[in-house]
């Protein structure tokens, strides 16, 4: 049999693929990772045929590209290293259990944040996301990815919303991770009252942090339970124009302090614009309106004394705004707290957002200290002019994370994919200064593409224990090879 | 007691190291969170109140034998009790008693340091711990016009002890001491020569038979002398009197005071006034005899019974000495009452309070560590900002002199006494 | 099994002669422990060949690898209180790890600590509360090391409604590996700083520790960085009263209650609510019925009198809890909501808990965590049972169960009667999960005690697994092989990481566990 006559056994004819249609869309994205075709594109429906599926890869030494969202990628994660299957997990669609007591979601890699969202609604919560997802993008993937959620008082840990899991090691063994491990059956923990709301465990090991961050090199996850939030009654949104980012920052840390403001980051004008305009005209021109820095504070009240809650926090908010020299208002220029947080709860309409303005973008993107982000955008600045890249043209994002113990600090360069000067321009600088902010400190904890050589050349020790750990989950090396360190 | 009815309470400690800190909510800084100089000191468990428990349990079952190491661990403690006022926030237990049953045992088991047996063959031969020759006991008074209780009579006997007696740095604050009394109008003697130790740091290092020996004489010769009252500056002695003395069993019929005590009662009555201004900041070491060991020894004798299945309870109650009724108000009361004098607080204070260094037989079998903790106190001293650490004791004093001579650190220090008469 | 001579003075060489000991005094103070007997059938377990002191992560390496050099097994530890302390057998060399006791760093606005291994709760929480900043405190006391909690060990705590648990709160950590080689997790291994934990990629804090830690079984942690909360309240907290019976003032943006509910059910809606409410500083079951009467005495005397005068029944579904907010108005809000919730639930505030004074020791208590070792005060020991981090829901349930295998212990006399319901624990992360740990108090010197309570810890394990009420907190040697079968074989994978990390099973594996063959 042939291999793919092999896999068509497992998942059945319709859902392996060859066609030269198929393999060409899994053989690159939008990165600038090298381009390279699977041999073949499986779409595994349940765990026993995702199983089935690693315990077929190991036995015939095939490389194994798990692929939770659909296009378009942007990190490279998803192109395959050297050849091999590409296990599109698209058609695991199915939300397991909703589960408002404890707010839970348990649902298959398939599912995106728009079918979650939706569904949670109806329950009265809503799952944190990332600044503004595109349509296609899986809940699971993003959770993997540890995408920064705009919320970062929910995020307790750096891995939430993310808990419990299934997963298929490299090996072909099944596991649950957290609490969902046992004793007993998902049926029977349900039964005693669990939600698999712990991720911690079991007991003495944590190996859903080992999945997550691996960029499919360790296993394929085929549920997992992610943290939700309640539903707001009322919102309120506030914004904070500035000339100067380090004016907001000292205001922006006591917000976080307090535990003030739910969803709360930090957008230069272009991404602001980027974010709510619908086309490169209206993103330049409302770019010239915007301030060059604007907080985004926005309270809310829930099921339990909505009105009040949204009230002391407003004027908590102010006060604290009074004491910091700051002015929060609910429109600026002419755009309104109100659109932006309509923006900020929803999936991006197409084309996603960040496509809007040239077509393409790279993003460069690190953790490190909301205090010490000026530094690195003064040094974006001057590495972008020195590219010649126009220092208006570029988004930033800053995103506290850990409850306000980190903060994401994201640059996105657009681009032109038809101008080839362009497309070499912003692919030195993207090089340059990577390698540059990394040097400063910037933290890439998420080494996608060419990161991964240079964050690991800066751990050794990092690296080695890694190389251990996957010498145990995934021996014969068939999950995803060549990203990371292995 | 002897050690073997502690034998219980030995396993019974959970080696949670509470010992080792201040009770928790008291901690007010990593810097000054320790209670106990000889975890400082050695580092290994065994230096803990704890770890002495285990070493008794380990003694007793034959887990293990003396040794050098073991003889060190137990006299390279203070005994301050710090440990014992931290156990008991939560526990029933006795640390500090079992440690002093623990050097009893090594007494009588022949267990002794050699700078221990000087200061007891001192003790034997001249009535005092220091070397010091007991026929120049009574020189520190000379030139006072004080009666001499061994031929007259008075009211009030002040016992210098045996530090203030021979410590020629000391001497004066005694003798200022003791003419505060008389400036007061207190009709006060001394008994000179005859003062005979208090037995006190005998009994600390396991000679229990030397404390019952100074404590039937003292007792005595007070009775004989007909006084109301005993007044000490010593801080050593007076811990003795109270807390050891206690323990005997036997009637003291005397009013035992510290010099603090009694001079904030003349100032309260207005035998003594305070006017001149002192224009300092100060602040006040609670010396250990003063404070949490001041307490009476409290003797309790009955069975432990269970109750609700399993929870063990003394029958009758047992009490336990907690530290908190030392002498902490009196001496703050005496320095309040100096004009332009401002008292301000160490962290560790009343029964919370760190140890000079000297007491427990350290200052003379290991004069490093005895150094090593006054230096701490006089780190915490300095913390505060203040010009001055005052006590009112003399081994304190001996013990911050020396650690001030040595370290050089930029601290006045002062007793209490001394204060009180620039202020007069 | 003594060391070899040049072994010894190779490891002299490293720490000292100071510190260092084989000395027979000094090794059985680390081999007695509370619990032992039920490793040994005494209070000492094994004594390990020598202790040593090291002062900085150079000693701790350059020490790991001599052992792995000349085949010696070490086990570490920090504050020390427990049986899995203690070294497994022959062999094995303790380090203690109290000299590297630094506060390396708060740092103020990124709202995180640096310690080392011997910085306990107490230090680290004045320290921060002068910053406005406050840490999560572990139930079994604030005499325990932040970083061993944070790194090596449990977790639970009652300010884990505001301050999550333990294994969450870390960030980056120093950790020497079972070979000697150091890892720096996460950004501080791209020497970035302390702020994150994880990655570059998966994060190894996968393999670190877990729900219960790896108890010492995988290298020494030296130092880490520490989540730290906000702290309302002024930067110093002077206590009122006396001791040991001290208050602690409530400040001005604090308030705290004991709340009773008709049921057990009524008392879980009540939790669900405040969680999702979004209130709440330190909560809990904090004073389960049979634990009352700790709050006002100072010994163990005392404890059967203050029993009968309780009412024992407001305590049957109660629950303390401190509201702490950022401003007046926020105080209010949070009221308003315990209001509507008590309004919902049926329940109410006890009033004997609203005397000022036993309000301002609760408080204390719960801000301070200094109470828990009563426990040890009524019967001379205690174990705990159940308890696994779940549904508040299963938490319940799991309380229920645990006083329902009690009765029949009590009855017979073996452990104490406190009612039955010791069930100890409270919520993480606003909500998210909760825990309830039965405790039971036992006289260890009483053979049927120690035997009825070795039973009922027994069974209480057996009853998590068929009952399927999560992973308990049964932390005894051979837990993995225990629990693995019915959770994942998860036992079969540390095994692995076990002989991948560990080629020489150098790092005491008894309460983690032995390699793969």
């Amino acid at each position: 049999m042939s291999e793919k006559e092999e896999l068509a056994v497992i998942v059945g004819d319709a859902n392996v693929s060859d066609t030269p249609e198929a393999l060409e869309a899994y053989s690159r994205d939008e990165s600038f990772v090298r381009r390279m075709k699977p041999q073949l594109v499986a779409k595994p429906q349940n765990v026993d045929e995702v199983q089935e599926i690693v315990k077929w890869a190991n036995s015939t030494g095939t490389p194994l590209i798990p692929v939770s969202s659909g296009p378009p990628h942007f990190r490279g994660d998803t192109v395959p290293s050297l050849g091999g299957v590409v296990v599109d997990l698209s058609r695991m669609k199915r939300i397991i259990r909703i589960n408002r007591r404890n707010r839970v979601a348990m649902v298959e890699p398939g599912v995106t944040f728009a079918e979650l969202q939706l569904e949670l609604k109806n329950e009265g919560m809503r799952l944190p996301m990332p600044l503004c997802p595109r349509s296609s993008k899986s809940v699971i993937g993003s959770c993997l990815e540890r995408e920064p959620t705009i919320i970062p008082k929910y995020q307790w840990d750096i891995s939430d919303p993310l808990l419990c899991t299934e997963v298929v090691f490299g090996t072909g063994d099944l596991f649950r991770t957290g609490e969902a491990a046992g004793p007993g059956s998902l049926e029977d923990q349900w039964a005693s009252g669990q939600a698999q709301t712990n991720a911690m465990g079991p007991f003495q090991v944590d190996f859903f942090r080992l999945i997550q961050g691996s960029q499919g090199t360790m296993g394929i996850l085929t549920w997992a339970t992610v943290k939700c939030e309640l539903l707001p009654r009322l919102q309120k949104t506030f914004l904070v124009a500035s000339q100067r980012l380090e004016d907001l920052l000292d205001f922006t840390y006591k917000l976080l302090w307090a535990r003030l403001g739910d969803e709360l980051l930090i957008l230069n004008n272009f991404n602001l614009a980027t974010l709510l305009a619908e086309n490169p005209d209206e993103i330049k021109s409302l770019r010239e309106t915007l301030p060059p820095w604007v907080l985004i504070v926005c309270v809310a009240g829930y099921e339990r004394l909505p009105e009040e809650r949204v009230d002391y926090q407003e004027k908590d908010v102010m006060d604290t705004a009074q004491r910091f020299g700051v002015k929060p208002v609910t429109a600026i220029d002419g755009v309104q707290g109100s659109d932006i947080l309509e923006a900020l709860s929803t999936v991006s309409a197409e084309p996603y957002w960040k496509l809007r303005y040239k077509g393409r973008f790279h993003d460069i993107f690190f953790l490190t200290t909301l205090g010490k982000t000026p530094e690195f955008i003064a040094c974006m600045d001057q590495m972008a002019a020195e590219a010649e890249y126009p220092g208006t043209d570029f988004g930033v994002y800053l995103q506290p994370q850990i409850q306000g113990r980190a903060c994401h600090c994201e640059f996105s360069l657009s681009y032109d994919p038809a101008n080839p000067k362009e497309f070499d321009k912003v692919q030195k600088l993207f090089f340059d200064a990577s390698k540059a902010l990394m040097g400063m400190g910037g933290f890439f904890s998420r080494p996608y593409g060419p990161w991964a050589e240079m964050a690991y050349s800066r751990d050794g020790q990092s690296a080695m224990a890694l190389r251990k750990v996957k010498g145990i989950f995934d021996p014969n090396n068939v999950m995803n090879p060549g990203k990371l360190c292995f | 007691m002897i050690l073997q009815d502690y034998r219980i309470d030995l396993q019974r400690c959970s080696r949670c190291s509470l010992c080792k800190w201040l009770p928790l909510s008291q901690i007010k800084s990593w810097r000054f969170a320790n209670a106990c100089p000889s975890m400082v000191w050695g580092n290994f468990h065994a230096y803990s109140a704890g770890g002495r428990m285990i070493a008794a349990l380990a003694l007793l079952d034959g887990r293990i034998d003396y040794t050098d190491k073991l003889v060190e661990i137990l006299y390279q403690c203070q005994m301050d009790g710090a440990c014992d006022v931290s156990c008991k926030v939560n526990r029933d237990l006795d640390p500090l008693e079992v440690m002093l049953e623990l050097r009893a045992k090594c007494v009588e088991e022949g267990q002794v340091l050699p700078a221990h047996m000087v200061m007891i063959e001192s003790l034997k031969s001249d009535d005092n711990t220091l070397g010091e020759p007991k026929a120049e006991r009574g020189k520190w008074a000379e030139g006072l016009d004080v009666k001499d209780i061994t031929k007259e009579k008075a009211d009030v006997l002040y016992f210098a002890g045996c530090r203030y007696s021979f410590d020629q740095d000391l001497r004066k604050i005694a003798r200022d001491a003791l003419s505060l009394l008389m400036k007061a109008g207190v009709d006060v003697g001394i008994s000179g020569k005859e003062e005979a130790c208090c037995g006190g740091r005998a009994f600390e290092i396991g000679y229990r038979g030397e404390l019952t020996k100074y404590a039937e004489h003292n007792m005595e010769t007070w009775k004989a002398a007909g006084v109301r009252t005993v007044v000490t500056p010593c801080s050593d002695c007076y811990g003795t009197f109270k807390f050891h003395y206690s323990r005997l069993g036997q009637e003291m019929n005397v009013e035992v005071l510290h010099i603090t005590e009694y001079l904030d009662r003349l100032i309260k009555e207005g035998s003594l006034k305070p006017t001149k201004k002192v224009p300092m900041q100060v602040t006040y070491h609670d010396p250990c005899h003063l404070g949490r060991l001041s307490e009476p020894y409290i003797p309790w004798e009955g069975i432990e019974r269970k109750v609700l299945g399993q929870v063990i309870v003394k029958d009758p109650p047992k009490e336990y000495r907690r530290g908190t009724s030392g002498i902490y108000e009196p001496p703050r009361d005496v320095l309040r009452s100096i004009p332009g004098l401002e008292l301000v607080e160490m962290e560790r204070i009343k029964e919370y309070a760190w140890c000079c260094g000297a007491g427990g037989g350290v200052k003379e079998a290991y004069p490093e560590f005895a150094l090593s903790t006054a230096d701490e106190r006089i780190e915490e001293a300095m913390a505060t900002g203040a010009e001055a650490l005052v006590t009112s004791c003399s081994w304190c004093e001996r013990n911050f002199r020396d650690a001030l001579e040595r370290s050089g650190a930029k601290i006045k220090l002062y007793d209490v006494v001394e204060l009180l008469i620039e202020a007069l | 099994m003594a060391l070899r001579k040049n072994v010894y003075r190779i490891l002299e060489d490293i720490v000292g002669q100071q510190n260092i000991s084989d000395e027979p005094v000094i090794l059985d103070t680390y081999a007695f422990q509370w619990l032992a007997e039920t490793i040994s059938g005494t209070k000492f377990c094994s004594r390990p060949e020598a202790v040593l002191l090291p002062c900085n992560v150079e000693e701790v390496q350059a020490i790991i690898k001599a052992c792995n050099r000349y085949g010696i097994r070490y086990k570490a530890f920090s504050t020390g209180w427990g049986p899995w302390n203690t070294v497994g057998g022959e062999g094995v060399i303790q380090l203690d790890l109290r000299r590297m006791n630094s506060i390396v760093e708060i740092d103020e606005k990124n709202m995180y600590a640096v310690v080392e291994p011997y910085v306990i709760g107490s230090q680290l929480q004045v320290e921060a509360m002068k910053k406005g900043l406050n840490c999560h405190m572990v139930g079994a006391g604030a005499n325990c090391s932040i970083l061993a909690s944070a790194t090596s060990m449990a977790g639970y705590g009652l300010t884990g409604i505001f301050m999550g648990y333990s294994n969450s709160n870390v960030l980056a950590v120093e950790w020497v590996l079972p070979d000697g080689e150091i890892l720096r997790l996460g950004s501080l291994g791209s020497g970035d700083g302390w702020f994150c934990g994880d990655g570059p990629g998966p994060s190894l804090r996968g393999i670190m520790r877990g729900m219960i830690g790896a108890l010492g079984g995988l290298g020494v942690f030296t130092k880490c960085g520490v989540k730290l909360y906000p702290w309302y309240g002024p930067p110093t907290t002077p206590m009122e009263g006396i001791h040991p019976l001290n208050g602690m003032p409530i400040p001005e943006n604090y308030q705290a209650h004991s709340l009773t509910f008709p049921s057990w059910e009524a008392l879980s809606d009540a939790v669900y609510r405040i969680g999702e409410a979004e209130i709440g500083y330190v909560m809990g079951r904090a004073l389960p019925p049979g634990l009352i009467p700790v709050i006002s005495i100072s010994s163990a005397a005392d404890y059967t009198q203050m029993l009968q005068m309780v009412t024992m029944d407001e305590f049957k579904y109660a629950i303390q809890i401190i509201l702490g907010a950022n401003s007046a108005r926020e105080l209010e809000y949070q009221k308003r909501a315990v209001e509507d919730i008590l309004s919902e639930t049926g329940g109410k505030i006890i009033q004997m808990m609203e005397e000022p004074s036993v309000k301002n020791i609760l408080f204390r208590h719960l801000i301070k965590s200094e109470g828990i070792s009563r426990v040890f005060q009524l019967a001379g020991t205690f174990a705990t049972s159940l308890g696994a981090g779940t549904s508040w829901d299963t938490a319940v349930a799991t309380g229920k169960i645990g006083e329902q295998l009690k009765r029949k212990y009590i009855e017979r006399g073996a452990i104490a009667d406190d009612g039955g319901d010791l069930a100890w624990g409270g919520t993480y992360q606003q909500g998210r999960f909760g825990h309830l740990e039965e405790i039971i108090m036992y006289d260890f010197q009483d053979a049927d005690s120690l035997k009825g309570a070795d039973e009922y810890v027994e069974e209480s394990a057996q009853a998590a697994i068929d009952k399927s009420l999560g992973q308990p907190i049964s932390i005894v040697r051979g837990m993995a092989e225990q629990f693995g079968p019915s959770s994942c074989d998860y036992h079969i994978w540390m095994k692995k990481i076990k002989k991948a990390f560990d080629p020489n099973t150098t790092s005491d594996p008894s309460f983690y566990i032995e390699p793969e063959a």
